[in-house]
């Protein structure tokens, strides 16, 4: 998986790709797991999904949540801009779509980090 | 299959789990060896019996069964070390059990270790967790999807705190051992972690070793006269990473899966139960094992909690007994045994007792064990 980890650190939201199971994989892995062949690296454009759940950290002052998005979960940052927001997250009802807008390494490369803002 | 032996628990110990001290892992390992052997209560116990030793740790050193037997100067047919975070002594006992009805060995011992500074404490592999890679940020967002799909509450998570903590605080082994009684107002009241867990709904990573023995029905009257039978065994491994178990962990989580393997395999159901270990390295999750062992219906592990029907986590649980990781699905069996056996009756909360259950996970569930656990 190290070498996935160069474009995280370059802010580039990076998966794989199984062209015979057409299905994304997760995390980005060589192989499928499903038939074993060779998968390929895919960038999406944009990274819409759904926030499943969500939590907030006073440890670090942050909501954080588990999102669908390209049919994989990931938890990140979710970025409260608006008092309706807020609103939104507090009594979460399923089918509040976030977006990714930034990912990358930190804690000197230690981990990745995701941050989704609510589009709808 | 009919000639094959059964296997059983003979002995049991745990160390004195403590917070962090300067010791070796090997030391920490050799503590409840030598209270096993030596251990008068253990009457017919004899070192020289065993021909396998299994090394349950997340720890970095390498070789450790190996050293291990060398310190307590045993020469073992086999001599290895298993790791799978969290559920490593589950999994440990679970090889020793194979080995012994394999016919390869006749008697394991079984041992966890763990320094609280264990690299078990992070699973690099998981970056679907982002910078949240800490067990409590995928164990809030499991509460609150148990909060919001079933109602749960936070009281509910404080009555399993509150029974584990009460239990630990009664245990001269566990890292509660004296602490003061805890109520729900205390609990509740703790300071917020990661919304809905709070600081006493949490276990704590510690440092601490187990032992156990186990050996064949050909064997038992060597051993002892008190034997606790395994009954059976199930383990389910669903995946490694967080991101893969959130559609199935409500549903059909590997600890579901492996509770009706052990249950199978036992021939007996839930309502059989009398006393079960469970694995509360957060308050949420002792209620979802509620449900994942058929206790209760899906849904409905809030309400068991209030609850206090059987013996659960007579020890402390994790909550109150401290998580040494490989230590503690071994350091749960000394428990279902000393609650069965009648080696310590005042360790045993309840005399009825005949059938218990150990429940344990790994990596937010990714994988899970279960052992049930019976005399005759
Ligand atoms: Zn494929």
């Amino acid at each position: 998986m190290e070498n996935f980890l160069d474009y995280f650190s370059k802010g580039k939201f990076v998966l794989t790709y199984c062209k015979l199971c057409k299905k994304n994989i997760w995390p980005p892995v060589k192989n499928c797991p499903n038939c074993l062949n060779t998968t390929m690296r895919k960038f999406p454009k944009q990274s819409i999904g759904t926030l499943l759940d969500v939590s907030y950290s006073s440890k670090d002052d942050t909501f954080f949540g588990v999102v669908d998005v390209h049919n994989i979960k990931l938890i990140g940052t979710i970025v409260i801009d608006t008092e309706e927001n807020k609103e939104k997250i507090t009594n979460l009802q399923y089918g509040v779509k976030v977006k990714l807008t930034h990912c990358g390494l930190i804690n000197n490369g230690y981990e990745i980090f995701f941050h989704f803002v609510i589009i709808q | 299959m009919k000639d094959n032996p059964k296997v059983a628990i003979v002995a049991g110990c745990d160390s004195k789990f403590s917070k962090n001290t300067e010791k070796s892992i090997f030391d920490i390992a050799m503590e409840p060896c030598v209270s096993l052997f030596k251990n008068k209560k253990n009457g017919k116990i004899n070192k020289d019996n065993l021909d396998a030793v299994i090394f349950s740790s997340c720890t970095e050193e390498q070789y450790t069964s190996s050293i291990l037997s060398e310190m307590i100067g045993i020469k073992p047919k086999i001599s290895q070390r298993l790791d799978n975070l969290c559920n490593s002594g589950s999994n440990a006992i679970i090889n020793a059990y194979s080995y012994i009805v394999s016919g390869l060995c006749e008697s394991v011992l079984v041992v966890g270790a763990e320094k609280t500074t264990t690299s078990g404490k992070r699973l690099a592999w998981d970056i679907s967790r982002g910078n949240f890679s800490s067990p409590i940020y995928w164990a809030s967002l499991f509460a609150r999807m148990h909060m919001r799909k079933f109602g749960t509450t936070e009281e509910q998570m404080a009555h399993v705190v509150v029974k584990n903590r009460n239990n630990g605080r009664k245990n001269k082994n566990a890292l509660t051992y004296n602490e003061k009684k805890v109520g729900l107002e205390d609990v509740l009241s703790s300071k917020k972690i990661s919304d809905p867990i709070k600081k006493l709904d949490c276990s704590q990573v510690c440092e601490g070793a187990s032992a156990i023995l186990l050996t064949s029905s050909r064997r038992i009257k060597e051993f002892t006269d008190n034997p606790v039978w395994i009954k059976g065994i199930g383990h389910q491994t669903s995946c490694a990473s967080f991101g893969n178990i959130v559609d199935e962990i409500l549903t059909s989580s590997p600890a579901k899966q492996a509770s009706n393997l052990a249950f199978k395999m036992a021939g007996i159901g839930p309502s059989n139960i009398d006393v079960a270990e469970i694995h509360d390295a957060f308050s949420i999750l002792e209620i979802m094992a509620y449900e994942d062992l058929g206790f209760v219906k899906r849904g409905f592990g809030g309400k068991y909690a209030e609850k206090n029907l059987i013996t659960i986590n007579p020890r402390g649980g994790l909550i109150g007994m401290g998580h040494p990781l490989g230590t503690t699905g071994i350091s749960q069996a000394v428990e279902i045994f000393s609650q069965l056996s009648n080696i310590d009756k005042k360790r045993k909360q309840r005399n009825y007792q005949k059938t218990g259950i150990i429940h344990n996970l790994a990596a937010a569930g990714t994988s899970a064990s279960v052992i049930i656990l019976g005399v005759d």
